[in-house]
């Protein structure tokens, strides 16, 4: 949470209790570098000046909606975005990711979950610079596409990268049989579990001590696989 | 098009009731207007029974008075002839006519007229009987023959004749009230759509030119007032989020802040469990109204049942489910590769409200299934716990409950949350049904059942 309690956080909301109220939130959360704003104009000269690295927007504001006012951010920047909004028609939601947000959060909403969507944008929009995962027997390093075990160092196929690193972009997460066979051959899933099946095999003798009984790489029965990783020592 | 056939057939029954009225009343009137001529003319009048009077005499005197009377009154005139053509006795014979007649006039009057008298001519023991009568009183035919083979046929013909009227007169009452029906069924359905609260509009032209204005009109003010409703609701729905947002977000700071007492923690928790139970309540109120008033533009797209039902368990056990709940989903292999033309935003929708009910109603855990199959060209998903379930007698009141924005129930409650009414009208949106079974103690099950060719039609999308 260190690197990205550092990150410059721009809010807009017009209603001056709610705006209090999402800066106690994320300071609470450990994040510093808050700035806010209650128009589209002086937000459009705060992320100018203050260079934000997230900003959190409010759909409805006094002299424009956040839709306009992420269109002309657009101009200049292109941090990652979340609407902040009671506007919970779909054809918001659509207009509001069709633009380019990263995520749409309806109000009201829940301290928690909203800190835990910033932390996922954040995680995701800037990536950490260590390139390994470490795992319960096996470290994988994805700048090298390879697997260390027990002093041994083991090459991964493409098809085994791709099966691991989409597993770890969502460690600790289930990731459906389908989202990882369209990972691997592309749109059509229908017809490839058997393949699959063989690649985990695989990739679980490179990575588990013992392949029989996996503690890293988790079969959930009937839906897809989880890969557990742990922190380096 | 049942009305049109019951329509069609009342009127057809009632035809046959006008046809055989007609017939009735044509017989009666005939009887009326030609009883006493006939019976006249055919009775003591008729040339037989006064040949029959006159056959048995030699002589004018021989003819009783009573005869001679009749004869006198009705102004007919007798005349006997013999063999030779002579006559032999004659009463009230008119001028000129008593001489004898050759075999030539006789052949010519029997058949016709003598001297513009209708006669009628008997044979007897001396010779031959003439009634005459009165110039105008009967016309005859002279040339007297019919085919024997058209008098036989005639029956059949007459027959017929009749058969082909009643035919032609079913045909032509059946077209013309067929269009007539046509013409009525559109009114009639956008009635009944009017009733269902579907809004219509009808061509205002032709015959029905000015009902068909009025019920424009009436959908128009219809639908309205639903639109009036949906922004009520939108609208609250939509100013109570911020208030309700601080509300949840200090409750939680409460709760999380060191050194808050146990008391006010709890307190602050109920504020917490209310106010997502009022977000839930606003946020269910604003899609059943939309759902309602089909205000929500659907959006169909094949969704691939196998691969949407994992992800769908995967983001709930993603997003931690409390570990007393478990979760299981079993897909039929023929489902593997298949796609339903679906609104999977409200799929989804349906099927998280199906387990949050599970969740809700069994506070201490359960297991929950998710079954998936195909089954007579239909996709049957079944969402079932083994929690405490409900007894008969709630059932039968859950599965009763009216629809909560026509209701007229004053004691109408919303304890219980729109959550299975929410799925009903989506799968109904769907062209689908769902059904509930519980038994007490056993468990919660609700099946969808979605045909798979209504949706592959593709005539579900509706934008309003």
């Amino acid at each position: 949470m260190t690197d990205q309690s550092t990150k410059r956080i721009l809010l807009v909301d017009d209603e001056p209790g709610l705006l209090e109220l999402l800066r106690t939130i994320l300071q609470d959360a450990g994040f510093t570098h808050l700035v806010t704003a209650a128009s589209v104009k002086e937000a459009l000269e705060k992320a100018r000046a203050e260079e934000p690295e997230l900003a959190i927007l409010d759909v409805m504001l006094p002299d424009g909606d956040g839709f306009t006012l992420l269109r002309q951010m657009r101009s200049f920047t292109q941090i990652p975005v979340i609407f902040l909004t009671a506007k919970d028609a779909s054809t918001d939601k659509l207009q509001g990711l069709s633009l380019g947000a990263d995520d749409y959060v309806v109000k009201p909403f829940l301290p928690e979950e909203l800190i835990l969507r910033i932390q996922a944008i954040l995680k995701r929009s800037y990536p950490e610079a260590d390139p390994r995962v470490f795992l319960a027997h096996s470290v994988i390093d994805f700048s090298k596409a390879e697997v260390q075990k027990d002093g041994e160092t083991l090459s991964l196929t493409a098809k085994e990268f791709t099966l691991l690193e989409t597993l770890a972009r969502n460690k600790g997460r289930i990731v459906t049989m389908d989202a990882l066979i369209e990972a691997m051959w592309g749109e059509n899933p229908f017809g490839y579990e058997n393949s699959l099946n063989a690649h985990v095999r695989r990739v679980r003798e490179k990575i588990e001590r013992n392949p029989s009984k996996p503690e890293s790489l988790i079969t959930i029965k009937g839906l897809g696989y989880k890969l557990l990783t742990e922190k380096p020592s | 098009m049942k009305f049109l056939t019951r329509m069609l057939s009342k009127y057809i029954v009632s035809l046959t009731a006008v046809i055989a009225l007609l017939f009735i009343s044509n017989l009666a009137l005939f009887v009326a207007s030609f009883y006493g001529i006939v019976h006249k003319d055919y009775g003591t009048h008729s040339p037989n029974h006064i040949l029959d009077l006159l056959a048995s005499y030699s002589s004018a005197e021989a003819v009783p008075k009573s005869v001679q009377e009749q004869l006198y009154e009705e102004k007919i005139w007798a005349l006997a002839l013999d063999g030779q053509g002579k006559p032999i006795w004659s009463l009230f014979l008119p001028e000129g006519l008593d001489h004898s007649y050759s075999a030539a006039e006789i052949a010519q009057f029997s058949r016709g007229y003598l001297k513009d008298y209708p006669v009628f001519v008997r044979t007897s023991d001396t010779g031959l009987i003439l009634a005459g009568y009165p110039a105008d009183s009967f016309g005859k035919i002279v040339n007297n023959y019919y085919s024997l083979e058209a008098i036989r046929r005639l029956p059949l013909f007459f027959l017929m004749l009749l058969v082909l009227d009643a035919f032609l007169l079913f045909l032509i009452y059946y077209v013309s009230k067929k269009r007539l029906a046509k013409s009525v069924v559109p009114i009639l359905e956008s009635m009944e759509d009017l009733g269902n609260g579907r809004a219509v509009s009808l061509p205002e032209n032709g015959q029905w030119a000015e009902l068909s204005h009025s019920i424009n009109l009436v959908s128009k003010k219809l639908s309205k007032q639903n639109q009036a409703r949906i922004n009520w609701i939108n609208g609250v729905s939509h100013d109570i989020r911020t208030p309700l947002s601080m509300m949840m977000a200090y409750a939680d700071r409460i709760v999380t802040r060191s050194g808050t007492p146990e008391e006010t923690k709890k307190e602050a928790e109920i504020i917490t469990a209310q106010s997502l139970r009022v977000k839930k309540l606003v946020e269910d109120l604003n899609l059943i109204s939309q759902l309602e008033y089909e205000d929500l533009p659907l959006s169909f797209r094949e969704v691939p049942l196998a691969k949407f039902l994992r992800q769908f368990v995967v983001k709930l056990l993603n997003d931690g489910l409390e570990p007393i709940y478990e979760i299981a989903l079993q897909v039929s292999s023929e489902l593997e590769g298949k796609t339903l033309p679906l609104d999977e935003r409200l799929i989804d929708r349906a099927l998280q409200n199906l387990v949050s009910n599970s969740i809700s109603h069994n506070s201490k855990g359960c297991h929950i299934d998710i079954e998936a199959r195909i089954e007579n060209n239909d996709f049957f998903l079944t969402v079932s716990d083994d929690g405490k379930g409900m007894s008969a007698d709630a059932l039968r009141r859950l599965e009763g409950t009216e629809d909560y924005l026509e209701s007229l129930d004053d004691n109408l409650s919303l304890r219980h949350g729109l959550g299975l009414h929410i799925v009903g009208q989506i799968i109904k949106a769907h062209h689908g049904v769902m059904s509930i079974q519980s038994e007490e103690g056993v468990g919660f099950q609700t099946t969808i059942q979605i045909p798979m060719r209504e949706a592959a039609a593709g005539t579900l999308v509706r934008m309003m």
